[in-house]
């Protein structure tokens, strides 16, 4: 997300506050401003097998984002589609006509002299939220948590953050609701997920910048309070010209099913803001329930394209391939061999534009 | 402290029981949102009907058992059949349960002196959608054991009547197949003692009216229907429309295809029918074609449709052929049935985003009763041969609807379901009936826990803040 606005937030002196974590403690942050960050991508696709509607054009991303900074305070908002009444539904508005979705509406504070920042609202999941800037590709496909349903995109509640000088290390403890941004609270208890996040070689680029994350939540779900505990962690290794992470998260319950322990593994390498053509590549194993080896998952994505206009520019044009492969316990209908495999083929063009405008005098 | 944190966290730890009450909880709770947060006076009336029977408990969790037989885990009995994408997604009825059969007559109205000639037909495509063939089968078999096992009739009891069906069914799509078929939807008094239960009084009740007298009455300005002053204690009764009701019944009316000279008489609102949709609103409409006596006054029922239960699919396989609930409630009955008129008075209408089904309400279309086929298997009214027979004329009426299907690419169906067979008849029988046990055991654990649920959580599931 930084992507589009790190030029012109350093000529700002001024900038949206990291996501999910806190200021480094120490840090100045400098004057006032607005900023916008605005996303689409559009997909032509061909799937294998062709049954039924098996090819078209897709809405493959929309997010628009605004927020205002003012000294130590930031009032974020996000917002996505969603085709009304679902993707099989037929009751929608205007038929099933594209709907915007409040996916943020958070306001933070940041104080840097401690290193702390406390947020709340509508706000995004702490794990997700370390994982996905660094795939930076959700137009083309979700993360693990949010691709296998382990975990929601933002969640109503709020978050305290501490991060180190320099950046080396963040902690995040976040309480939210536990029933997602789609969801009205349906019990009485909260989640509460806690996030570490060391960046060994803080602030100053390297050639080779590791970083560790993991979490742990304690949550439950649904009326019946069902458990919804995830567990995970990642090693992300950056370079202005190739990205690398692997990641693994665990559960103990799923969309209220407390019968179901998933566990998902994910490893992908992408080109990074260097590189002067854009490449995916990423393997994920999940189970719904980890203890049968049958109830996998398996998905391959490779794609690739270039950048436009220009070699950096903020638009890109990929061609791309995902299977998803399932096991025997995993299809749609137990066993069915039909519903044991799709291959998709993609051409997608997308789009992402981050503003900063600076306002009001210096502090 | 555990305990406190646990409690705060709301993660109580939860046997595999309470688990499972916990997942079927919130999963009837999603599935009623709708209504819920329109009526949930009439929501609780659909939860108690469901506690009060296993078989109503069926009915009402369509989405559930979907929702079920979709999740991944080693808990779930693999099949060996749905080898071919294409019979893997094709128009289905989706829960073509006994009570979901049931006699249309397409003459409308009856020529003087000819005998009503019903046709058994599915009349209900509330379900209906895309996807394996295998789930109807399954489905219909899952209601015969509810309503059977509600009869006493015990597993060995059950078994030869559940073969029946499943041979009946596999015969005849093998039959369709080869261009041979066996099945005829026509209805013939004294045919089958079974579906006597349902013919004999369609048969004596249309012909002398009993329905139109027995909800209307003639006045001087009209037939006018005799409506309750409230609900009776199940929450059944017919009350009279608001003028809200009126007007928005009135509007469905005018774009409804109406037959000539089609004039209301009088339009009230029906409750306590069905169970899976019984808080969707209905309309009954007194009506005729313009004589001024009796004799071509009739009914129509207008029920609001809603989107059917998700059936399982790849995620990304899309279903066709359908523009909207309107179009998929004529369509799938015009395909489905042995005539595309079966019921002549079908039709669609929408009204904003709330969409309608037109039905002729008469007694020659009646459904099946799980309880009077109960009762006459506990009376002995009905024997095992005959139960045996009637189950296997089912098994076949639905592999006729399958023979009608047509997949998603609007290919016939009937030769994809075939090849997916692939002659492997004792195989597809031992593995459905052994299946329908399965689903069976499960669906009555479910039931109990529902029951439990409710007492638990009260009658709306412990979902009271989530509605208006």
């Amino acid at each position: 997300m930084m992507l589009g606005w790190t030029a012109a937030a350093l000529a700002a002196d001024c900038g949206p506050a990291p996501l999910v974590v806190a200021e480094p403690l120490g840090a100045g942050i400098d004057g006032d401003c607005a900023f916008v960050d605005i996303e689409a991508a559009g997909r032509l696709y061909r799937e294998v097998p062709t049954v039924g509607v098996s090819g078209g054009v897709q809405l493959a991303r929309a997010r628009t984002e605004l927020g205002l900074r003012v000294r130590d305070v930031q009032v974020r908002m996000a917002g996505t589609v969603a085709r009304s009444g679902g993707e099989q539904g037929y009751v929608g508005i205007e038929g099933e006509s594209y709907v915007p979705v409040v996916q943020i509406a958070e306001v933070r504070y940041d104080l840097p002299t401690l290193g702390l920042a406390v947020a709340a609202g509508l706000t995004d999941d702490p794990w997700v939220m370390t994982i996905e800037p660094a795939w930076a590709h959700p137009e083309t496909l979700l993360p693990l948590a949010t691709d296998q349903r382990y975990l929601d995109r933002s969640d109503t509640g709020g978050f305290l953050s501490w991060t180190s000088p320099r950046a080396l290390v963040s902690a995040t403890v976040a309480v939210t609701s536990g029933e997602g941004a789609a969801r009205r609270e349906r019990n009485d208890g909260v989640n509460v997920t806690g996030v570490v996040h060391v960046r060994p070689s803080g602030p100053e680029p390297t050639d080779v910048t590791p970083e560790i994350a993991l979490f742990a939540r304690a949550g439950s779900r649904g009326i019946g309070a069902a458990p919804d505990h995830r567990a995970g962690g990642a090693v992300i290794v950056r370079h202005p010209r190739i990205v690398g992470a692997a990641e693994v998260v665990v559960g103990w319950g799923l969309e209220s099913d407390p019968s179901r322990r998933p566990l998902g593994v994910s490893g992908w390498v992408r080109t990074g803001d260097e590189a002067p053509f854009v490449a995916l590549g990423r393997l994920d194993v999940a189970r719904d329930d980890r203890s049968s080896a049958d109830a996998e998952e398996t998905l391959m994505l490779l794609a690739g394209g270039i950048r436009l206009p220009w070699s950096d520019g903020p638009l890109s044009a990929v061609v791309g391939w995902e299977r998803r492969r399932y096991g025997v316990d995993a299809r749609p209908v137990a066993g069915g061999a039909s519903l044991a495999a799709s291959d998709t083929g993609f051409v997608q063009l997308s789009a992402r534009i981050g503003r900063i405008a600076p306002f009001g005098s210096e502090p | 402290m555990t305990w406190w944190l646990g409690a705060w966290l709301g993660c109580v730890d939860l046997g595999s029981d309470a688990g499972r009450t916990a997942w079927l909880t919130d999963a009837l709770v999603d599935d009623n949102r709708p209504w819920l947060s329109r009526d949930p006076t009439l929501l609780g009336t659909k939860y108690e009907e469901m506690s009060e029977d296993p078989y109503d408990f069926m009915r009402g969790t369509t989405s559930v058992f979907y929702r079920d037989l979709e999740r991944a885990g080693s808990d779930r009995a693999p099949t060996v059949f749905l080898r071919r994408p294409a019979a893997a997604l094709m128009l289905i009825v989706g829960d073509p349960h006994p009570e979901n059969v049931g006699t249309l007559l397409p003459d409308d109205p009856v020529p003087p002196d000819a005998a009503p000639e019903l046709l058994l037909e599915i009349n209900d495509f509330d379900a209906a959608g895309f996807g394996p063939y295998l789930l109807d089968v399954r489905r219909a078999l899952l209601g015969l054991a509810t309503l059977l096992d509600g009869a006493g009739c015990g597993a060995d009891c059950r078994e030869p009547i559940l073969e029946a069906e499943v041979e009946g069914w596999f015969d005849e799509i093998s039959a369709i197949d080869a261009g041979e078929p066996t099945f005829s939807a026509a209805l013939v008094e004294g045919g089958d003692p079974v579906l006597d239960l349902l013919v004999r009084p369609a048969l004596a009740e249309g012909r002398l009216g009993l329905l139109l007298d027995d909800t209307t009455t003639e006045t001087a300005g009209g037939r006018r229907f005799r409506t309750d002053h409230q609900l009776d204690d199940d929450g059944d009764g017919i009350l009279p429309a608001t003028a809200r009701e009126r007007a928005q019944a009135l509007r469905l009316l005018d774009r409804y295809d109406a037959p000539d000279g089609f004039r209301v008489h009088d339009i009230a609102r029906r409750y306590g029918v069905g169970i899976a949709s019984l808080p969707a609103v209905r309309y009954v409409v007194a009506w005729d074609r313009g004589d001024d006596g009796p004799e071509d006054d009739a009914l129509l029922q207008l029920r609001e449709v809603v989107d059917p239960p998700a059936l399982p699919s790849l995620p990304r396989w899309t279903p066709t052929l359908f523009d909207g609930n309107d179009h998929r409630s004529v369509a799938a009955a015009e395909i489905l049935w042995s005539r595309p008129d079966a019921d002549p008075r079908l039709g669609s209408v929408t009204d904003g985003p709330v969409t309608f089904k037109v039905q002729t309400w008469s007694s020659y279309a009646t459904s099946q009763d799980h309880d009077r086929i109960a009762d006459a298997i506990r009376d002995e009214e009905v024997d095992e041969s005959a139960l045996v027979g009637w189950s296997a004329h089912l098994g076949r009426q639905l592999a006729a609807v399958h023979g009608r299907s047509v997949t998603a690419d609007l290919a016939p169906a009937a030769p994809e379901i075939a090849l997916d067979l692939g002659g492997r008849r004792e195989r597809f029988v031992r593995e459905r009936t052994d299946e329908v046990e399965r689903d069976l055991r499960r669906l009555l654990a479910d039931h109990r826990r529902f029951e439990d649920a409710l007492d638990a959580l009260g009658p709306l599931l412990g979902a009271d803040e989530l509605g208006p």
